[in-house]
């Protein structure tokens, strides 16, 4: 209960604040158009990609990258904001 | 030995008879007649009569008369045949006032011709002529047959009379015994019954206590349980309820971002794209058309087409070797690769990057 409290605060908020913005779409042809473009390519570089290399372990080892990174990421902003606190006193 | 001790024993039982008459008091007719009465004993079918042995008839006799003639008679089934004796054995007349009860004894030898077979009933006949007027009563009482050449002799009766007393003797100690065994039943009754009735109440109490106690557990583990429910409803989101507000948050933006976040929308679309591949044997590429408009003019860069390259799973082909050990390298460098990432990773956060191949 605290924590969807906590997100429909947030996501109100979030609303609330950015309700004035209406951006309007693109048109649906140029998306299908871009969509299909770009699927086409991605299913080309799949298919090189799985005659160079086994696809399966790859995707695998990427995602466990990806994660890894991801996660640095997040511990590299903290550390950068607690060091900015002198009263942490972290270096 | 054999020995009817008892046909009709006291006047006060009455065996069946022949003549309607009780048997124990017979009134005769109040003429001066000749009269005839046949008793008949009950069950001697146990007791055979046996042609040659004499058989001792003895009873007790009382009338209410001044004189009268008596003539005993026995016979056999009922082959009783007074007109011709056949079967009929007398045992004897009496002439005599008999205001008190008289014993009568007389011994008769059955023939063979009535003996043969099985014997089941013997009949004692009593006949009487009653010399003066008036009615009278006759009583009959003792009635024995015994049959005197199974009689054991004095130091047989002695003996049968012993053993008629040990064996009183016997079943009063069996009485005795029976009546302590009775009692040690009952006794053992009464032990079973306050063993089983505290056993009973012990079980109950037990019940009772183990009952309470699981009453108290399942209390303290409903309570546990509420509060981590409790605790879990607060902290924990319920079913669905990411998943509701992601489609929310996607119409909201969809409506208010339009352009910024098809671009997004594309992205994920083209990630889920790459994670849901399944990779195919037949190493079969797709060129696609790389074309488009411009000034109305339509140009093609590169025509699209289809490339197989199946033939490296051929294992006649020259390249299929090759092929299969490439994947091998490929697939042990790509492992390679990874634990030196994750080598690297580890010294960069916990060694701050201190020894770090960053060749």
């Amino acid at each position: 209960m605290i924590i969807e409290s906590l997100f429909n605060m947030i996501i109100s908020l979030f609303q609330t604040l950015l309700n004035w913005v209406n951006i309007s779409s693109l048109p649906d042809s140029l998306i299908t158009s871009v969509h299909d473009t770009l699927t086409n390519i991605i299913n080309f570089s799949k298919g090189l990609i799985n005659l160079a290399m086994p696809y399966a372990i790859a995707v695998i080892l990427g995602t466990i990258v990806l994660v890894i990174e991801g996660v640095f990421l997040i511990y590299s902003l903290v550390m950068w904001i607690l060091r900015k606190i002198p009263v942490v006193s972290i270096e | 030995m054999q020995q009817w001790t008892t046909i009709y024993n006291t006047y006060d039982t009455a065996p069946s008879i022949v003549y309607s008459q009780p048997l124990n008091s017979i009134t005769t007719p109040s003429s001066s007649v000749q009269y005839e009465l046949f008793l008949k004993s009950k069950s001697v079918a146990s007791a055979n009569i046996y042609a040659g042995h004499t058989y001792k008839l003895s009873f007790d006799v009382k009338g209410d008369f001044s004189k009268c003639n008596l003539q005993i008679f026995t016979c056999l089934n009922g082959r009783w045949n007074s007109q011709n004796g056949q079967g009929v054995t007398e045992l004897g007349s009496v002439y005599s006032n008999m205001s008190n009860f008289t014993t009568f004894s007389a011994s008769f030898v059955p023939s063979q011709l009535y003996s043969s077979g099985s014997v089941t009933t013997i009949y004692i006949g009593l006949q009487f002529l009653q010399q003066s007027s008036g009615s009278t009563t006759l009583y009959i009482r003792n009635i024995s047959l015994i049959d005197t050449d199974d009689d054991a002799g004095f130091w047989s009766t002695l003996w049968n009379k012993l053993n008629d007393i040990m064996s009183y003797l016997n079943g009063v100690l069996t009485n005795i015994q029976n009546g302590f065994s009775n009692l040690a039943s009952w006794l053992s009754n009464v032990k079973d019954g306050i063993v089983n009735g505290l056993s009973t109440v012990l079980n109950n109490v037990k019940t009772a206590i183990t009952n309470a106690i699981s009453g108290i557990q399942q209390w303290f583990i409903d309570l546990k349980d509420n509060i981590i429910n409790g605790l879990k409803a607060l902290f924990i989101p319920s079913d669905g309820y990411f998943s509701g507000k992601m489609t929310e948050m996607d119409t909201w933006l969809t409506a208010h971002f339009g352009a910024l976040y098809q671009g997004p929308q594309l992205g994920v679309e083209f990630v889920r794209q790459i994670f849901n591949f399944t990779p195919n044997d037949n190493f079969t590429i797709t060129v696609p058309n790389y074309e488009f408009d411009f000034l109305g003019e339509h140009y093609v860069l590169f025509s699209g087409g289809s490339l197989s390259f199946a033939f490296v799973n051929d294992s006649e082909h020259p390249l299929h070797n090759f092929y299969v050990f490439y994947r091998a390298f490929v697939t042990i460098i790509l492992f390679f690769m990874f634990f030196a990432y994750l080598k690297n990773k580890y010294l960069q956060i916990f060694n701050n990057g201190v020894g770090v191949d960053d060749s």
